[in-house]
Formats: C-alpha cells, structure tokens, sequence
C-alpha cells in the first residue's frame, strides 16, 4: 500500500519534474530561420526580386487595361480582366497586391533598414531606402493617401493611420535622399552584389546605378506635380538636373529586373498570359494608334493577325467573344522558341499548337531611359533645361533599340513622326503618346501620364460601370475590415489622388 | 490457501449432490406478452447443473432435494431467480432486459462506468449499425444517427464527412472529433481541398476497416471529455474494436459485401438549343449564332443544320441527350472480411484480415485497402493480464483533379454544351496534343493525362498491462503508437491547361509528396471502486504522455520534356519543401464518482496539461468537469408504474481546449514565393539564389489553449414498458480565448497575430427517442428518431477586427462576422434602392454591388434521422432517413448550368422565334430604375439566365440545402438456427442495401446540395464544380464457423 501513495505522488508530481521543461521545449521551427537571424541579403534577394513580380502583376494589369494598352477577352464567363476593363474594380480585388508592398516588401525594407544600421552596412541601407522610395511612389499614384508615418511597425502599431498623398511624396525625397548618401558611404560591413536581383554585381560598380535611378525617380516624382503646380516641377526639375546629379544615360541604366527561361522564373506577365489564357490581348486603342504611324515596334510588341499577314488587330471592351486578334508577343515574353501555325481562323492560342512559344525571359520594365528622355522633353517643354525635341526623338530612339528595332526602321519612323510640332499642348500630346507606346508593359506610368495630361486622348469604354474613367483605386477590403484608423472607403475611384486635383 | 479452499469446497458440493435426491420439475419460460422464450438458460442456483428450454419454451430439469433456487437468463432478458421448493411445475415470465439499468460504459481512458451513474450522454453505435450499410469511411456511417452530431459528406470519391459535434469549438481551425482506437488516439490528417489546385484526400480515418469495429461511442460534452484536456474540445469518438471472448470456441467469421455506386442526380436538361451565344442581328435584333468555341448554350434552335464542326468534318447540328451521362459510369465497391477468434480461460485472440475496393462514377477514381489486425489478451496470473491490439493497413488510390480549376473533369462537363458530342469527339489532334474547343481541359483527356495517386502504410496499435492489486484497486498501463508513411504522386501532361497537380502553366509537370507521421502515447490509470454501505466510490488517478511528430517532403518539378514520360527526371526546374512538427503533452487527470444507493451519483474530473506548443509561462493548463445524476424511479419507487418505468435526470459542467499548434510562439523568416491570385509566380532558387521574407503572421509569446466550457442538462425517460425511450439534453457551450491568426492591417508590416480573441457561443437541443408501436411474436417495428439542432453565434472577434474571412473568392466567400452565426456566406448582391426594390439599368438588366454582404447562412435549422426498423421472424428491415432543413449554399454548378442555358428551365419560355434565330424577348426582371420608376424592359432568356442577368450576383445563386432523403436502408435475413444447427455454420446472414436511395430536395434543383467545395472542414457553404454525389446499392453476406 505504501508503494502505491508513493507511485501516486510520483504520478502526480510529473509536470513539474525538472527534465519535464527540457522534454517540452521544443518548440522551435527547425524548417524556418527565426527573424533576428535571418541574413539581410536574403530579404534584399526577395525585395528586389518582388519589386520586379509586382512590376508586371496586379497594378500593372489595372493601369494596362484602364489605358487601354490591353483589353479583357473570355471563352465562357467574364473574365476578371473584362470586369477591371469595364471599371468593376473592386476593394477586395486589390487585397493581394495591398498585402505584397506592405507587408512583404515594405516590412521586408524595414527590417533591412533596421538591422543594416545595427550591423553597419549603409549599403544595404541605402539600397532599401531607394527601393521603399520607389514602391511608395507607386502606391500614392494608385491610392492617394497611404499609411507612412505609422506603417510597418508590426504589433507595435496594428492600426497605422493614413498619411497626406503629399506628405509621403515630400518623404519619398527625403528617403532617396538619404539612400543616395548611404549608397557613396566609404565602408558598409556588407554590401549588396551579387544577391540584388536588379542592378546586379559588384557594389562599387552598380551603386552608379542605384543612384542615376534615385535620381531619375525624383524627375518622376516632380513631373507629377504638372497638374497640381507647374511651377514648382519645373523648378524642382531645374534644380536637379543643375545640380549635376547623375541621370539614366543608356537603356543599360534601365530600373529593369531579369527572368529567366525556367518554370516559376519567367517574366510575371508571360506567366499571366500562360496560366489565364485568353484574359488579354492587345487594345485596339494602342494598336490602331500603332497602326496608323506603321510603327515598327508592332512586330515586338503584339503577335500577327492573322498569323503571318503582317497585320495587327486590338480588341476592345464589350467585344463579342472571339480570339482573333494580336496577342502580346516577344518584347514582353521572351524571345520565340516555336512558333506553331495559326488556326485556321488565323488567330493564336496563348498556348498549345497554334500558338507562339517564348522563353519568357523579357524583363519587366519599371523605369527605362526612355522614360526618362520623355520626362525631360516634357520638362523642358515647360521650361527646363534642355531641348524638348531632342529629348523627344531621343525617348522614341531608346525606346525602339530596347524593343529591337534596327537602325533604319528607326530613322524612317523617326523621320515620319520624330519631330515635336504645333502649340505646347500638341507638343505634350505628342509627347505622351509616344511615352505612351514606349511605355508599354510599365507598371502604372501611362495611367499617372492620362492623369496628369488627359493623354493620349482614351474615351470612356461602352460598357463602363462608371460614368468616368477611374483615377485611382479603392482602398482594399481588407483595411476597411481590419484598421479603424483607415479613411472611409472612396465614395468611387473616380476620386483623384493629390497631384491630380 | 485459498485456492485449496475453495478446491475442497467444490468437492464437497459435488459429493452432497451426488448424495442428495433428487426430483423433477418441469416448466414453461414465456416473455410479458406469454410468447415462449426458447433457449433460455435454466440453472440451478450455484451448480452448474443445468437445461435450456426448448423451441416451445418448456423445459425439464431433474434437481436435488435440496436445491432452492433456478436461476433462469436469456439474451435479452433480465435473468430470474426463482424459488422451487415444494413446486414441480413452474410458469416463469421473464422481463426484457432493462439495457438501462445495466449497460457499461467505457468513458475515458478505458474506465468502465455504469451507465447509470454517468452525468452525461454516451451514444454508442454498435457493429450491425456500422456495417449493415457498407462504407469504405466509418465517418460516414455516423450520418443520421447520433443526436447532437452533425455530419455532411463533401461528396466526390471516397471522402469521409465532416462531423460536427454539439457546434463549432474554434475559430478558424478545425472542429472535427479526437477519435481514439482502443485508447489510443488515431491520426485523422487529410479530408481537406485546395480549392483551385490538386485532389481531394480522404480523411484518415479511412484506414480503419469498419468490420474490425466492435462499437463507436461519442463523447459529446465538456464534461464528458474533460480527460482529454487540451484534445477534447471537438468531441471524442472512441472506437473499441473486435476482440475474442473468453472461454468461447474458435470461430471464424467471413463478411462480404458488393455494391454499385451511381451518380445519385443528374441535372435537367434542354434539348432544344444548340452551342452558341447571341450576335447582333438585322434591325437591332439579338440573333442566336452556333458558335463552335461558345461554352454556352443560347445557339440557335437545333433542327438538323449543316455545319463544319472543330475538327472540320461536315456534319449536322444535333443534341446529345446523354452527352454529361455519358462521362460518368457505374463505380463498384467490394469488401471482405475474414476474422479468426476465440478464447481460452486465460487467452482471447481475434486476427482479422481485411479487405476492400471501390471504384467511383467517374473513372481512374479508385481505393483499396488491406487491413490486417490482431487482437490479443491474455490473463498472466490471476493479477496481470496483458494485452495487444495492432493495425495494419496498406490504403491506395487514384483520383481525379477537383474543385475551382480548370483540370476538374466537371469543371465544365456538367453544362457541355447541349450540342457537342463530349463523348464521340476526339481530344487528341493528328499530333497527339490535346484537342477541345474551350480553354479548359477536355474531361476525358484531364482523366487520362491528369493524374493522381496516393499509398499510405500504416501501423497502429497498442500493449496494455493490467494489473490487479486488489478486489478494488487495479492499473492499466497503455503504450500505443500511430505510424504511417504517406507516398503521393501527381503527373500533369505536358499541354495541361488548368491547374492540375503542379500548377505548371501548361509545361506539364511531376509531383512526389512523402508524409510522415510518429505519434507515441501512453496513459497509466490506477483505478479504485469501493461501496461503503450505501455509498459507492470510484475513482481513477492517471497520467498521459503525448509526443507526436511529422514531416512533409515535396517535391514539383514542371515543364516535362518528354511528353508521356511519368518521371520527375522528366522535369526541368523544382521546387523541393520540408516541413516538419513535433508536439508533446504531459496530463495528469482524476475522475472521481460517489453514489449514493445506485441512484444519486456525483462525479469530478480534472486534467493538468504541460504543452510543448505554449509558451514555458503558459504552459500549464487546467481542465476540470463536474457531473450530477438521479435515477429519480429508484430514489422513489413510488414514481414508478406502467407507465413510466424509468426516469434519470442529470446536469454536468465542465471546460475542455484545444492547444495552439506548433510554432506559432516566435516570430520567422520564410522562404519567399512572391505571387499574385492568378497564377503567377517567382520560387526560390531564382538564378541560384535564395529569398526570404518575415512571415507575414508574427508569433506571439503569450499563447494559451482555447477553451470550451459547457453546462448541459437532460433526462432519460421510459415509458409503457420501456417502449418509448426519450433522452434529451439541452445544453450551452461557450468557446473563450478561441485560437486564431487575427487579421491586421498589412500596412503594419504583418498580416496577422495567431491570438487568443474571439468566442463563440452555442446552444443546443438534442433529442433521442425510440418508440416500438409493434410487438409481436413474428413482428416487431421499433423506431429510433435523433434530433439535432444547435446554434453557433461567434459573439466575439479581437477588438477592432470585424470579420475573418475563412475561404473563398472575392465573391463569394465564407466568414467569421460578430453577432452572426459561424461561417456565414458573403458575396455581392443586387443593387437596391431604399425601398429594397432591385435596380435595374436602361437595359432592364441587374446590376451587382461592389461590396459584399451576407447572403447566405450554411448552418441548417436541424438535422434528424429517424430509423424504422421491422423484424419479421429473421428478416429485418432498417430504413433511415435523413432530414436536413435549412443551410444555405452557393451553388456554383448551378449558376453554371443556368448561365450557359444548358437545364431545362432556361428553355421553359420559347427564346427563339420561328425562324430559330431571332431572340424573342420573353423575360423581364422585376425592379426600378434610379429615380424609383418601374424599368418595363422586356429581355431575351440569355440576358436574363446568363452572364449579365441572375449571375451578376452571388446572391442569385444562394440555395437552401433542406432534404430529405432515404440514406440508408438494408434489409437482412438471417437463417433460423434450426437450419443453421444442421450446417457447419455458426450464423448464416444475408441481406441487400443502399445508400442514398431517395433525396428529395424542394429548393435544389438538378444535383445533390450535399457538396461542399472545401472538403470536410469547418468552412461549409460553397460548392464549386462539385463532383457528382452517388448512391449506392447492394448486397452483403456474413458466415460464421
């Protein structure tokens, strides 16, 4: 009997027997690394990585179709990308792309920006601020207001509260301020090489390039302010450019990122047009805009239609459903790897035997030289420095050799439309129009330019939900669901975002 | 000493009887109703001299002088004893067994209570009610029958139900059971579907044969399951399996059945309009054009038309009734069973081997199984008595792609259009790539070169050691293990243009998945009863060691080479992933009874839990329950009469959790796989390099188990000779510190915190009855309804979160709303003005919200099954129907079939005019415009069925689930033991059966709502290109040796 109350004590004292703590502290993940030790050039690896993704993802899409460079088309039921094009965006649709900047790629940044200074490497620290300057401005141009000051503070602050569209623009200077001077800092304990999938390789070569894009940015940054205050753009811009701070000077300068020939690796933008066939083919708008000069970047940017004619077809919204028009085609794709017959009603299927191969290892484009000469013909239209017409010609040039243009057809072209004429205001129009094409397969550019310009002139779709064309997107669902301190959801996203007023 | 004793004891007694005279008695055994009662056992009262009666009931016993007493017993009868002396001639009436006053029930952990004594509800299903109607899944046999258990199939091949026990217990994960083997817990992974990706698996409960089950019994309440502690907010399904008896011959006992399983409801079609949509025609005229790569079917009216179709033969235009029939075919299921037993005095041993095969409606869809089990108990000494119970298992299967995507072979089958020959039409074109005119994948061509399969073997088991101290004192020590190793494989043809298994953009693609898992346990009880006088005690002291642990392996490789070649040396680029979890529990628990006189008992439990999955400050956990019963007809036999026989009542309370799973204390970096919802997407290695990114959920050092605390109240009443038996419970359960990932503000650089925030409240009715209107001597009609009806309201979420959103789309999704019921369905609905009226545009067409609201709530009113079973002499005939009221779903087959004009309805108003073309405006919505004027806009039958009408909603589509439908029935005869007598035969019986033989539907038209797009999760209400339900029917025998 007395064994038995001894082994009823033993039982009962189980939990609080010293090797009970060891055998139940197990409870850390051996499959994934703990945050404090994760090395800051794998999340550099992802954010740039991601910056590219997101260059070719959900944005792009919406700015592509409101501008009508694509079009939505369908087999059966409507198609996601036929409901953006008739302007049924919707909060919970931008969810996903709301969670991919802020809390992979901003909160990523963040603990870059935080454990390079602990470590003391302003390289890496430069290079994340320039990048969080860049993703900024893409989402005020989208949102408008957008939570800043209070943002990517994880359980310290659950509910960050929205700041001005034009605060976090002031700070988008400051942070590409700040990244310029930590990108030329003497000695950084690390440095960003060959792990920063955009302007990749040995840090003492590329920071040149981190710092012609932080610049070039800011000229992006200060044209957007045409509309708003004209002024202060060209002075701003005046300002930089004499300051000589170093710009984009060759497409080899391109804020580009590379994909590869490889499944899951390839250009977002291929992967789209693979894995939701028949969701976009070219517009009818760009194409016929192409059409019209016979522009020669045709051949690159959109398939045949009808295969091997030689012509070009766009599609428009509230087409009846068909697939016989031009797809997307090698500039944004990749180079051929087979190109199968058309069918026999000379259209193309996005795969398959009738359809065109690709390597899919095109870069998405975020900001190009060609961009860049258009800012400053535009810029300089208002009283910049430089010659528009130069910079003009120069935007169409650069943008014709990054699409493979040869030399003469770039010179007939140039001869036919390169030359700025007319009032100012048909000088801008040409100007944006020819931004506009170059500008094809840019993330959010071409709608920023219709809103600040109204070109190139894109008239209301036939079967819009709006009485307008949008001018900004709805803040997502999931922050009106999850954060108080979030405005009230826009009464439309015909609201205007702060330049654009 | 004693030994001898008792020895000598038994010598003398022989001697006396062998002394004594003796003289003979004779007498007839009949039952209340003065039927005879053959076979009935007559003993003299200790002796072991004895008779049985004969098939009149009589009965001729020669006894010595001395002997007293008879004691006379039969199965299901109460036994007797009667007094003789001075009587040579007896009329004996014996009472049907009262099974309540005398059942045990095991409760937790092995301990043996009378049913009398328990302060909760213990339903307990037996092995005929299990296998009289065969299914590969014993989940399924729950179906209709436990009051309190709610239980719906997702439908499709092979998949177990969701059972849901008195109420959703958590938030976001999952509510299914614990199910206990023998003590011992199984793993019941699986069940779940990727909505846009993959199979559907089927939980692992499958693994169990069903003719190696002996009895399931539900623990239902807190109080019932408080032992389990941190495992037992679910409900736990105990399952004791077969065993050998003692001192019973050896026997061999053969089970056998086969069925065909049939698509249980196809839809409704027109026969009158070709493939094709609507293109402008003369003088603004909508016109119907046959177009050849339409998926819809608003074409012109078919009348023998010439046409050149997709593969440029000249043909005519044509219906095909049959063209979705076609697709399916008749599935089969076979399963036998052999099992060995028997017993010494000493030694029981039962080893079974099992085995089955099922095939479903749709082809390649498969499973098998071979079981192997052994049951042995052996009594070492009169004090230690050891036992074993192991399981092996060998299950595989091939399966077809399911859910939202384009490689499910119905995703588009069940609307093909009413005009194309699905069956007859090639899917390879001259150079073997696939051939269809949609962008989906052709059905027949995803079934062959879309493929799945799956092997698991699996060990589990237990050893048990018994040991007894004393008449009122023993310990039983348990040590079980679950073992399996899981293989699957995926290969998606080169040309793929869904999903399918590896997601790979067409370029094909090979997926290997190795799942292992190690689960150990082990409990130690000590276990007292005593009585002192009129008080009884008993009591259990025990402790549990848990230590589960488990890795996944993948590996996708895509883009294939070559095409047909099965290999993932056949791929290109891969993407290998490991995950792995280990979690351990140490319990410590206590059960404690006294009773006073048999008939007032009160009863505590207790459990201590330390997990390894808390945080080291949080990591004890208290679980207590406390239980109060009367059997009210024995405190005062004065109560009872005719007419009320027995009356129990009881009241319980108790609390019970579930613990966090593992990892979720810290906070991580993870591999990254930037993506957006459509498809694309980056996977590391990218150029040889790695990304991480911080996990978008942060961890959270302060986590504590969720906990379910409930009080519950009910009575047990017989009647009329115990042929109305009535339990009902009411009860009220409350989920607090409920478990979740709380969704943030991704501006906060996090998605969500895995917390202990929200409630959930619940309150619940179940009733159970059992009637027997008829009993004769060769009729006997019993009926045994359940009733189920509870209400789970999440009262609260974390403070400032509003909703979660459990699954879904966009529109429509499910989720978690304060103040709603759980998991309510969201989508966009029609505008509508303040008045309520629909808006409608210029067009007379609706239009949708941006937003989305609730518009369907899947949780049912109640469900109830009610049992009609009649015997008649050895035929029995079970019927059990299920009834289902309320429980909305969004049916997205449905909208499909309705959107592209394929059912009958779409036709029911002539679309066309004479000339077979030209759309006639038959239709009309009914609504106003913005200025609250009624819009008068007559429209054709595709504006108003198609893409721009009814589907631009949600809402639209939200159906209720009410049925009613036979889902059992089986019929069985068993040859009368004077035939069997003469055979070799222990037992011959056989008998017919179905499934889901009747389903009566009154709001869901054309399929079976019995759907659910998310597999057996908690997350019900969407059903999307959902499978066909099946029914079944067939035959099944059982010979024992």
């Amino acid at each position: 009997m007395k064994n038995i109350i001894k082994f009823i004590l033993i039982l009962l004292l189980v939990g609080s027997l010293p090797s009970c703590k060891k055998y139940l502290d197990i409870n850390k993940d051996p499959d994934n690394i703990l945050e404090d030790e994760v090395p800051i050039n794998l999340l550099l690896t992802n954010v740039t990585t991601s910056t590219g993704f997101i260059g070719g993802s959900d944005l792009f899409r919406y700015g592509a179709l409101l501008t009508q460079q694509f079009s939505g088309q369908t087999t059966g039921g409507e198609t996601q990308t036929q409901a953006y094009e008739k302007y049924l965006i919707q909060s919970a649709d931008v969810n996903n792309a709301w969670v991919l900047y802020n809390a992979s790629n901003l909160n990523d940044i963040e603990v870059i920006i935080k454990r390079s200074a602990e470590q003391g490497a302003p390289h890496y620290s430069g290079v994340a601020k320039i990048l969080k300057a860049y993703t900024y401005q893409l989402m005020v141009d989208a949102w408008g207001d957008v939570p800043y000051s209070e943002a990517q503070q994880t359980t310290a602050n659950l509910f960050p509260k929205y700041d001005k569209g034009a605060d976090v623009y002031n700070e988008i200077i400051k942070l590409l301020n700040e990244g310029i001077a930590e990108c030329n800092a003497a000695t950084s304990s690390l440095s960003p090489g060959s792990n920063s999938t955009i302007y990749t390789g040995t840090f003492s070569t590329k920071k040149a390039n981190w710092i012609k894009f932080a610049n070039t940015l800011k000229l992006r940054v200060y044209l957007h302010y045409s509309k708003l205050d004209k002024p202060f753009m060209v002075n701003q811009i005046t300002t930089l450019v004499n300051s000589g701070a170093p710009f984009f000077a060759a497409n080899a300068d391109n804020f580009e990122m590379p994909f590869f020939n490889a499944a899951n690796r390839q250009n977002p933008i291929h992967q789209f047009e693979l894995t939701r066939t028949n969701y976009l083919f070219a517009n009818k708008f760009l194409v016929d805009m192409m059409n019209l000069k016979l522009d020669p970047r045709r051949q690159f940017y959109f398939t045949q239609f009808p295969g091997g004619s030689g012509a070009y077809v766009g599609a428009k919204a509230a087409d009846p459903v068909s697939q016989k028009y031009s797809r997307m085609h090698v500039y944004l794709r990749g180079a051929v790897v087979n190109a199968g017959p058309p069918k026999a009603d000379g259209s193309y299927d996005p795969t398959g035997t009738n359809s065109i191969s690709y390597t899919g290892d095109a870069p998405i484009r975020m900001f190009t030289y060609s961009e860049y000469n258009f800012i400053r013909a535009e810029a300089a239209l208002n009283g910049a420095p430089g010659d528009p017409q130069i910079f003009f010609q120069e935007g169409i040039r650069a943008s014709m050799l990054g699409a493979g243009v040869s030399a003469a057809d770039i010179t007939t072209y140039l001869a036919a439309n390169g030359t700025l004429a007319g009032t100012d205001a048909d000088k801008l129009k040409q100007i944006i129009e020819e931004k506009y094409v170059a500008l094809y397969g840019t993330i959010e550019e071409p709608w920023t330019d219709w809103r600040r310009t109204g070109f190139p002139a894109i008239v209301k779709v036939s079967n819009a939900v709006l009485s307008d064309i949008p001018r900004s997107l709805p803040y997502a669902q999931s922050e009106m669901d999850l954060n108080p301190n979030a405005p009230p959801q826009k009464s439309s996203i015909l609201e205007k975002v702060f330049w654009d007023k | 000493m004693r030994k001898l004793l008792i020895l000598l004891g038994g010598l003398l007694l022989f001697y006396a009887n062998l002394l004594a005279q003796s003289r003979t008695i004779t007498g007839k055994i009949t039952d209340d109703s003065g039927i005879p009662i053959p076979n009935a056992s007559i003993l003299i009262k200790g002796s072991s001299t004895g008779t049985t009666s004969d098939m009149s009931g009589n009965f001729t016993l020669s006894v010595p002088a001395n002997a007293k007493t008879l004691v006379v017993s039969s199965i299901n009868y109460a036994p007797l004893e009667v007094a003789i002396s001075g009587k040579t001639e007896l009329n004996i009436t014996l009472s049907k067994r009262d099974e309540t006053m005398t059942e045990v029930i095991v409760t937790s952990f092995g301990m043996r209570r009378d049913k009398k004594t328990l302060g909760y509800s213990t339903p307990t299903i037996k092995a005929e009610d299990l296998t009289a109607v065969r299914n590969s899944n014993i989940t399924n046999s729950l179906v209709g029958k436990v009051a309190g258990v709610r239980t719906q199939g997702p439908g499709g091949s092979f998949t177990g139900s969701s059972v849901l026990i008195r109420g959703y217990t958590s938030m976001t994960g999952s509510s299914q059971p614990l199910y206990v083997v023998d003590g011992i817990p199984v793993d019941n992974g699986g069940g779940g579907t990727a909505l846009q990706t993959g199979t559907t698996s089927s939980n692992r409960v499958v693994d169990i044969n069903p003719d190696d089950v002996e009895s399931m019994t539900v623990l239902k309440g807190a109080a019932a399951t408080a032992l389990y502690g941190s495992r037992g907010a679910g409900g736990v399904i105990l399952i004791t399996t077969k065993k050998g008896k003692k001192r019973s011959k050896a026997s061999v006992e053969f089970t056998s059945s086969y069925n065909i399983v049939q698509v249980n409801r196809l839809p409704e079609f027109q026969n009158e309009y070709a493939q094709g949509a609507s293109v402008a025609g003369t003088a603004g005229n909508r016109n119907a054009s046959h177009i050849q790569n339409s998926s819809s079917s608003w074409g012109p009216r078919i009348n023998g038309q010439a046409y050149t179709d997709n593969y440029g033969k000249a043909t005519t235009l044509q219906a095909y009734p049959n063209n979705v029939s076609d697709l399916f075919e008749n599935g089969h299921g076979v399963q036998n069973t052999i099992g060995f037993s028997g017993g010494s005095e000493k030694t029981t041993y039962r080893v079974s081997y099992g085995n089955t095969q099922e095939t479903y409606v749709l082809t390649s869809n498969r499973l098998r199984r071979n079981n192997i089990t052994l049951n042995l108990n052996s009594d070492v000494t009169n004090k230690l008595s050891i036992g074993t119970f192991v399981n092996y298992n060998n299950t595989s299967s091939t399966r077809t792609q399911q859910g939202n995507q384009l490689s499910n072979p119905v995703f588009r089958a069940w609307f093909i259009p009413r005009s194309y020959d699905l069956t007859g039409s090639p899917y390879y074109d001259a150079a073997g790539n696939q051939w269809f005119y949609g962008g989906e994948d052709n059905p027949y061509w995803s079934i062959e070169n879309v493929r799945y399969d799956d092997e698991i073997n699996r060990i589990f088991g237990n050893l048990n050691l018994k040991y007894k101290f004393t008449s009122w004192l023993d310990a039983d020590l348990k040590v079980g293990a679950d073992f399996y190793s899981f293989r699957a494989h995926g290969f998606d043809e080169i040309g793929i243009r869904g999903g399918g298994n590896t997601n790979s953009g067409g370029g094909g693609g090979v997926q290997e998945v190795r799942n292992n898992v190690r689960n150990l346990n082990s409990y130690f009880t000590l276990n007292a009863t005593k009585r002192f006088g009129d008080f009884g005690v008993a009591g259990t002291l025990g402790n549990e060691v848990i230590d589960n642990n488990s890795y996944t392996n993948t590996v996708t490789g895509v883009t294939l080479n070559v095409k047909g070649f099965d290999q993932m040396k056949n791929a290109t680029t891969f993407t290998p992933t490991y995950g792995s979890s280990r979690t351990r529990t140490i319990g410590v628990f206590a059960d404690f009874v006294l009773d006073y006189q048999n008939w007032l008992s009160f009863n505590v439990k207790a459990r201590n839990d330390w997990a390894s999955t808390l945080p080291e400050a949080n990591r004890s956990i208290f679980y207590p329950a406390a239980a109060l019963s009367a059997v009210l007809t024995e405190a005062m036999p004065s109560l009872k009469s005719n007419v009320l026989n027995y009356l129990k009542i009881h009241a319980n309370w108790g609390k019970v959790g579930r613990g966090p799973g593992p990892y979720n204390t810290d906070n991580y970096a993870v591999q990254a796989a930037p993506a957006d919802g459509f498809g694309p997407v980056i996977r590391y290695p990218f150029n040889n390099l790695l990304g991480y990114t911080i996990s978008n959920t942060a961890g959270n050092p302060e986590l504590q188990p969720e906990f379910t605390t409930e009080w519950e109240i009910g009575a047990d009443v017989n009647f009329w000779d115990n042929r109305i038996i009535i339990e009902a419970n009411y009860y009220q359960r409350k989920l607090t510190e409920g478990l979740f990932a709380v969704p943030y503000s991704a501006a906060s650089g996090i998605t969500s915190v895995f917390r202990n925030a929200g409630e959930i409240e619940t309150k619940g009715v179940e009733l159970g009855l059992t009637v027997i209107p008829v009993k004769l001597k060769d009729f006997n009609w019993m009926v045994s309804a359940n009733y189920t009806q509870f209400k789970s309201k999440v009262t609260k979420l974390a403070t400032g979160v509003s909703v979660i959103t459990l699954a879904g789309f966009v529109t429509p999704n499910i989720r978690l709303v304060a103040g709603e019921e759980f998991g309510v369905i969201y989508g966009n609905k029609y505008q509508r003005d303040a008045q309520d009226r629909i808006l409608l545009n210029a067009s007379g067409l609706p239009l949708p919200t941006q937003d989305v609201f609730k518009i369907g709530n899947p949780n049912p009113k109640f469900t109830m099954g009610i049992t009609n079973t009649f015997t008649v002499k050895g035929f029995t005939l079970d019927v059990l129907v299920d009834i289902r009221e309320g429980g909305d779903i969004y049916s997205r087959n449905l909208a499909d079939l309705r959107r592209n004009g394929v059912v009958k309805e779409t036709a029911e108003l002539p679309r066309l005019d004479k000339d077979g073309i030209t759309y006639l405006k038959n239709y009309q919505f009914v609504g106003v415009d913005a200025s609250g004027n009624p819009v008068n806009v007559p429209i054709n039958a595709e504006q108003y069925w198609g893409n721009t009408g009814k589907y631009v909603a949600a809402e639209g589509f939200i159906v209720k689930t009410s049925w009613v439908r036979i889902r059992e029935a089986n019929l069985f005869y068993k040859l009368p033991a004077s035939f069997t007598d003469k055979t070799p035969f222990g037992l011959i019986e056989f008998g017919v059966f179905g499934r889901n033989l009747f389903t009566w539907t009154p709001d869901y038209p054309h399929l079976d709502p019995e759907q659910n797009v998310l597999g057996s999760s908690n997350f019900q209400g969407l059903e999307f290109n959902a499978n066909a339900s099946t029914r079944t029917l067939g035959v099944n025998l059982r010979i024992t040796l």
